[in-house]
């Protein structure tokens, strides 16, 4: 009998004795039934870290099913194996390596420094924070254009104050910064919520943004 | 010593002298080998694609985050439909190395028939997210996103297109099992974009329900 290793491109109809038809469809099974266990895995009980062990295993052995058998590296020449696995490995570190870099804290960027002595807050410069910082996301004013995910905010600084009794509106603008979904604005129940750009800004930025905001009569 | 080992030059095959060229002294054909060759550098490309959205996820502060956006009955059904193209993809050669060219149209035709499937998948996808605010250029995760899934569908149409065009020519010239290692090697490429979703599958989809709160 032929040495797998050796068959050449010219004898495929050899490499078929390896593995049959029926071979195939059972493996085709395995993998269905593999992914409906990675599925079910998500609402296990278990912690977070052993589902991602389980969800590497199963990921791992669908990805060398479908090479050894549909692929037919476990019959054909190691030489394939070794040039599919070089990239292969290459690859695998290469996102490790990015995934290790962002978690290294000496490489991460430095947090940004909390201002000192804050200046008095100005809304030329928060309309430049609002350009910057994220809002514009799903927010836009007459001045700024931005997407129209989230309500328009030319108003802001007279509507602001009819929101919540008792709550003028630089205390409501400050409120929807910092807790976003403390007031849902009616009509917007089911968009995309808004997420918390605070930490995006040191105060400086944050006292020039509010300003701004509320300038918007 | 086998027949195989004692043809490494493709004498004997009635295929004359261009084959020749085609095998070298590792008995193996040149094509395949590229083929490999290029898989190989193909897992760097999507290794690279992965690793920015893996390396950015969860960092970006504009939403829609992913736990927001993704649906994963539309994702699994899109998964299984790819799967089970392997599978035909597999029989398709397996028909072809028999010499069985009814069966070689029916599991070919079908193999790209699934692979449009996964393709309108992931159309609906795209404009699911599109409409939520999700674009290219709305945010990283937007980014990031796109970029990876966009590439691997457009290695899925390339596909598509690859098995339509030797389905085409099945009719058109003499198609029987001397072209088996053309339809193998589209084969290789196609287990490939089901290998790569295997992953894409597990570390974008399933991960981001395991953590199950927004942004991952």
């Amino acid at each position: 009998m032929a040495n797998p290793s050796t068959l050449t491109a010219e004898e495929p109809h050899l490499h078929a004795a390896h593995a049959t038809n029926k071979t195939y469809v059972n493996i085709a099974i395995i993998l269905a039934v593999i992914t409906a266990v990675e599925i079910g895995a998500i609402y296990l009980p278990w912690p977070d870290v052993v589902k991602f062990v389980l969800l590497g295993i199963l990921s791992i052995a669908k990805f060398a099913m479908v090479c050894m058998f549909f692929m037919h590296l476990y019959f054909d020449s190691r030489l394939l194996t070794f040039l599919f696995a070089a990239g292969l490995v290459l690859g695998v570190l290469t996102t490790l390596t990015l995934k290790a870099l962002m978690y290294v804290p000496s490489l991460s960027p430095p947090p940004k420094p909390a201002a000192v002595a804050l200046k008095p807050p100005d809304a030329k410069r928060g309309m430049v924070v609002f350009e910057t910082v994220g809002c514009t996301a799903c927010h836009f004013t007459k001045d700024v254009p931005g997407q129209a995910i989230g309500p328009e905010l030319d108003g802001i600084g007279t509507r602001g104050a009819t929101r919540i009794k008792g709550m003028d509106a630089k205390a409501y603008v400050e409120q929807s910064i910092e807790s976003p979904q403390a007031f849902i604005v009616t009509g917007f129940e089911d968009k995309a919520q808004m997420a918390n750009l605070r930490g995006n800004m040191d105060d400086q930025e944050y006292a020039d943004l509010v300003t701004y905001l509320i300038s918007l009569k | 010593m086998s027949d195989a080992l004692a043809v490494p030059h493709g004498h004997g095959h009635g295929h004359g002298h261009e084959h020749d060229h085609e095998v070298g002294c590792t008995g193996l054909h040149h094509r395949k080998i590229m083929m490999w060759a290029f898989l190989g550098s193909d897992c760097m490309f999507f290794g690279s694609l992965i690793a920015t959205y893996v390396a950015y996820v969860g960092k970006s502060p504009i939403p829609p985050v992913p736990y927001d956006v993704f649906d994963l009955n539309v994702t699994s059904i899109s998964t299984f439909v790819l799967l089970m193209s392997s599978l035909m993809m597999v029989l398709c050669l397996s028909a072809i190395q028999r010499n069985d060219i009814k069966w070689f149209r029916v599991w070919c035709a079908m193999t790209a028939f699934f692979g449009l499937i996964f393709l309108g998948f992931q159309y609906y996808e795209f404009s699911h997210f599109v409409s939520r605010g999700l674009t290219l250029k709305s945010s990283l995760f937007g980014s990031t996103f796109f970029v990876l899934t966009g590439t691997h569908g457009t290695h899925v149409a390339i596909g598509v297109l690859w098995l339509l065009s030797m389905l085409f020519f099945s009719y058109r010239t003499g198609f029987g099992r001397e072209r088996a290692l053309d339809v193998e090697i589209a084969g290789l490429y196609w287990h490939f974009v089901d290998i790569v979703w295997i992953v894409i599958f597990t570390v974008v989809y399933i991960v981001e329900f395991v953590v199950g709160h927004p942004g991952g």
